[in-house]
């Protein structure tokens, strides 16, 4: 039995700044890592474009992981444990007790807080109902990445790409910089999800087609992927089979969203949010359960990795505050309000405790130029950020001093 | 050449039956498989239900094997080491059914089905609260049971294998010759000899009847469509529910499945005999028939979309053997051809028997069941881990499937070589992700323990490979 | 794409204006712009746009090395440098950090090592 003040389950960017966050108190924590190093996804983003915010600089994933990393690897309230796959988490009389697998046999850990940061894994192609036959030469856009970029592999001759999302298009520049023709991109809305410097950089250097408003019906092929379906769609998104056409190709990547991976607290009970698919968290990133947290792509899927390190930081401080009995209790919780020109909030909930800082990111319903995004208490602006523009896509943050909060936490988007 | 007192052709769940049938009897035999797995064909593809057998006309064959095979099932899932659920099936019907469902109860009484009774609205609702709100009634089976065809077609193999059978696997008969007594079955580049030989081929029944002369059949292929829901959406249903069979079969149902996974399906649309393609139009049908018998399911929650095709020769199975010769045939295997495959095998060893076919005194050999992680106690698991560490090593983080059950599942007696083939064995793969993480771990384990190239690693054999070979 | 004009969204901010380069009497003009950066970047893409590049080589026992230029280099020079990179000799004891190719394709950039996957365990 190992004990803990805090244990934080996934190493990746998340788990890292948690883990940061959780010495930054004074409190220890142990990480729990199931790959047999930290830095989770990170280091099959062999790509740069990471912790501009961060640290300044342009950064591939592995070396953002490994500035962590360094960071962390000196502090000796953090220890960490790889190879290490959790089964179950349990809520004990006075904290959690939870048991992993490894080859050293099953690692019991007594904590008083958990903080999960498991990120997220791919949509496969049934979970996009994408019919035909089962050949093999299909993969998620993160397994091919894997393959390619770790284990040095090659997945195939030809491949398109379904979804243009930026691990779509990232891939894209990938396959072609190894040698695999790129038929072409297709994404089914109108336009592509990714930022535009993936456009420019991974799709119009390499000339590579990028088909919007069109998505493949389905595969063909018995043994292996022979080709693809391709076919329009309307405006309700349904492909107009008529124009539908064949597309021969040996590899399909899907690259069609993520969903967090956070099944391992479904018997706790916690308030589902649909719109992150994951479970409701207050302003320090605690769950339902008390002493257990969320942060990072686990808790809704950002776009940037410094989003999660800093969600992940926050979190760890939180909980690392909490595990010190340094976390004040008892004040009132409310939902934090916004308008229709915001998907959610992560957090959902704040405390009107007065006392520091809440971080309050978020989401637009759609893109904007030029707005002010306000948040009001009481009746009263708290906190105001004027934005040349946002995008659906990307994360918004606001930092709102919780002093100033009256009643609840009202958040608007003002469309200039 | 070897020579064999019986040959089978396929592995699908009627040869396999028949396989470790014949080799508890101490028969020397041998099965010749096509694909490089056992349970490749419409075996693999199906509902995976043990059906009480109420469905079938009184009289036919297809009644008398479906009540026979669900006897011998929970018994032989004991016997194999696999799973059963005996959980009982509902057909389901809103009052205007009740005729129907009587006649269907009447004609299960008949079959000799073992109780079977009406279930009226209120109970039928607490015991599945996901019926749709117009259901009012059900006949319900509790002889009706849920099983793993394809964990059963395998398990009867090694069975099959460990009581000395021969099981070959990629041997495609393209020739069968009769030479004096016996028959020499040839792929092409190897031969076996036999004394009798059982055609079990499913849907190629007819083109091996074609090499011996043997009669062919007026049959059509049969495509059934389904959807398989993650293991979130457990208790969406407890027991298979049926809607009302009409003319076309037995119609689309909501099932759990052995594992915990939901499944909706199957559609039945005429195909080609090896069309097992899964269309938009199925998922459309799936989706509207469904509502008939339950509430909306979660879709968002698919994770793989799958198809099976099943033969289907006039109204009734043919199980018969050509006159004067030791060559028999099995075509039109449909449904309940799953729940009745036990009892055709038990029926065509007797026959072969009175045949003349040689049995030896025998001593039974049972199959080791797999190590499954996910069924041992913390205190198993951790003496087991002290054993051997790879069972502490995660693969499949969606299904709990450890390096240790993968390296089983390769060193079991039939020794798959596909990343299918452990995939039925063993569940990597099976869940949310489908693969997504797990793959390239997978195959890495697969290349060190068969000694070959991760390139020449395939799905499902033939040429499907999973990554390419690099250009130099 | 055509030599004479080049349309290309802005990635110096989030705001992503979308440029319009043309050469007019020889001289570049942007449009659409909403301040000098932009401008700036513009130019840049239209005359000569400076990449990044990452890359993974291949190791022979198995694994690969992820690798990146130090700084941008001429996107012209793209695949040149991917060959030089593929076609490096192995390095004995790679680690992270340590330059994979100095001045590769004589660009004034090195090859540096941003990561080391080999089997561990």
């Amino acid at each position: 039995m190992i004990c803990t003040q805090v244990l934080i389950i996934g190493g990746g960017p998340g788990g890292l700044a948690a883990a940061h966050g959780v010495a930054s108190v004074g409190a220890n924590c142990l990480i729990l890592e199931r790959d047999n190093r930290l830095g989770g996804i990170l280091n099959q983003c062999i790509h740069n474009g990471f912790g501009l915010h961060r640290f300044n600089e342009e950064l591939t994933g592995p070396e953002y992981a490994h500035r962590w990393i360094d960071i962390i690897s000196t502090n000796p309230h953090i220890n960490a444990k790889l190879n290490c796959f959790v089964t179950e988490i349990q809520r004990t009389q006075d904290g959690f007790l939870t048991t992993a697998m490894s080859a050293d046999g099953l690692l019991e850990v007594e904590s008083k807080a958990v903080i999960l940061t498991t990120g997220c894994r791919e949509r496969a192609a049934g979970s996009i109902l994408l019919g035909g036959t089962r050949p093999s030469g299909i993969y998620t856009a993160g397994c091919a990445q894997k393959f390619i970029n770790i284990e040095g592999k090659s997945v195939g001759k030809k491949a398109a790409i379904l979804g243009s999302g930026d691990i779509g298009l990232i891939m894209a520049r990938r396959l072609i910089c190894e040698g695999t023709e790129v038929v072409g991109i297709y994404e089914i809305m109108p336009a592509s999800g990714g930022l535009a410097r993936n456009i420019t950089q991974c799709v119009r250097d390499f000339n590579i087609p990028l088909h919007l408003s069109t998505t493949v019906t389905r595969v063909a092929g018995r043994d292996r992927l022979e080709g693809i379906f391709v076919a329009p769609v309307n405006e309700k998104l349904q492909p107009v089979y008529e124009l539908e056409k064949f597309v021969p190709c040996d590899t399909l990547l899907l690259s069609v969203g993520l969903l967090p991976e956070n099944e391992i607290l479904s018997k706790f009970g916690l308030e589902w949010t649909p719109a992150t698919n994951s479970f409701a968290v207050d302003e320090f990133f605690m769950t339902d359960c008390e002493g257990l947290f969320l942060a990072g792509n686990v808790l809704h899927v950002n776009d940037l990795v410094d989003n999660v390190s800093s969600e992940g930081e926050f979190a760890g401080t939180s909980a690392g505050r909490y595990a010190l009995g340094e976390l004040s209790k008892g004040a009132e919780r409310v939902e934090i309000g916004h308008d229709e020109h915001i998907k959610y909030t992560a957090p959902k909930y704040i405390h009107l405790d007065h006392e520091g800082t809440a971080q309050i990111s978020f989401r637009v319903s759609k893109n904007y130029k030029k707005v002010i995004i306000k948040a009001f208490s009481g009746g009263k602006e708290v906190s105001r950020k004027p934005c040349p523009a946002v995008t659906a896509g990307e994360m918004q943050t606001l930092i709102i001093d919780k002093s100033k909060l009256i009643d609840g936490l009202y958040l608007e988007v003002e469309v200039l | 050449m070897e020579k064999y007192g019986v040959a089978i052709i396929g592995a699908g769940i009627v040869g396999a039956s028949l396989f470790s049938e014949l080799a508890r009897k101490g028969v020397k035999v041998v099965m010749l498989e096509k694909s490089a797995d056992v349970s490749d064909g419409s075996t693999k593809a199906n509902s995976g239900i043990v059906h009480a057998g109420y469905d079938p006309i009184p009289g036919t064959l297809k009644a008398k094997f479906n009540i026979r095979g669900s006897q011998i099932y929970p018994s032989m899932c004991q016997r194999l080491g696999v799973g059963i659920c005996q959980c009982g099936t509902l057909v389901v019907a809103n009052e205007s059914g009740r005729e129907a469902l009587e006649q269907l109860l009447h004609r299960g009484i008949e079959n000799g089905v073992s109780g079977l009774r009406i279930i009226e609205r209120e109970e039928l609702h607490e015991m599945e609260p996901n019926l749709a709100d117009n259901i009012d009634i059900a006949l319900f089976a509790p002889t009706g049971a849920v099983i793993s065809p394809y964990l059963v077609c395998i398990a009867l193999a090694e069975e099959g294998v460990v009581n000395g059978g021969v099981a070959k696997l990629n041997f495609e008969v393209n020739r069968i010759e009769k030479v004096n007594d016996s028959y020499i079955l040839g792929n092409g580049t190897e031969q076996v000899e036999a004394d009798f030989v059982i055609n079990c081929a499913g849907v190629n029944a007819n083109t091996i009847n074609a090499m011996v002369g043997a009669p062919t059949f007026d049959t059509h292929y049969v495509k059934g469509e389904y959807l398989l829901l993650d293991k979130s959406q457990n208790g969406f249903v407890n027991r298979p529910i049926f809607p009302l069979p009409t003319k076309a079969g037995k119609g689309i149902l909501a099932t759990p499945t052995l594992h915990g996974n939901i499944m909706l399906g199957p559609t039945a649309i005429p195909c080609e005999p090896n069309d097992t393609t899964v269309d938009a139009e199925g998922i459309a049908i799936i989706k509207e028939k469904i509502k008939l018998s339950v509430k909306e399911p979660n879709y968002k929650k698919v994770i793989k979309l799958f198809a099976g095709v099943r033969v289907v020769s006039g109204d009734d199975f043919v199980i018969d053997k050509l006159p004067n010769s030791h060559f028999y045939y099995t075509v039109g295997i449909c449904s309940p051809g799953l729940t009745a495959a036990p009892a055709i095998a038990e029926y065509l060893c007797e026959k072969l028997v009175a045949d003349g076919m040689e049995v030896s005194v025998h001593k039974f050999v049972p199959r080791t069941p797999y190590v499954t992680t996910n069924d041992l106690s913390k205190k198993q698991l951790k003496e087991l881990i002290k054993k051997d560490a790879s069972f502490g090593k995660i693969v499949c983080r969606c299904e709990k499937i450890t390096e240790g059950e993968v390296v089983e599942a390769l060193n079991s007696p039939l020794h798959p070589t596909t990343v299918d083939g452990i995939k039925r064995r063993m569940r990597p793969t099976m869940g949310r992700c489908q693969g997504g993480f797990c793959l390239p771990k997978l195959i890495k384990i697969m290349s060190r323990e068969l000694d070959v190239p991760e390139e020449e690693i395939t799905l499902h054999g033939n040429k499907s490979e999973i990554l390419a070979k690099d250009k130099d | 794409m055509s030599n004479n004009e080049l349309q290309t969204i802005c990635i110096r901010c989030p705001i992503g204006c979308h440029l319009t380069v043309k050469r007019e009497n020889g001289e570049i003009v942007v449009s659409g712009n909403n301040c000098p950066r932009g401008a700036e970047y513009g130019k840049q893409e239209f005359t000569n746009p400076m990449r990044t590049i990452t890359a993974v080589y291949k190791l022979k026992n198995g694994g690969t090395i992820c690798v990146r230029t130090n700084k941008a280099v001429e996107k012209v020079k793209y695949f040149e440098i991917l060959r030089e990179i593929h076609s490096a000799p192995e390095p004995k004891n790679p680690k992270y950090g340590d330059t994979f190719i100095s001045n590769v394709y004589n660009t004034g950039a090195d090859v540096i090592i941003t990561a080391v996957n080999k089997d561990e365990d």
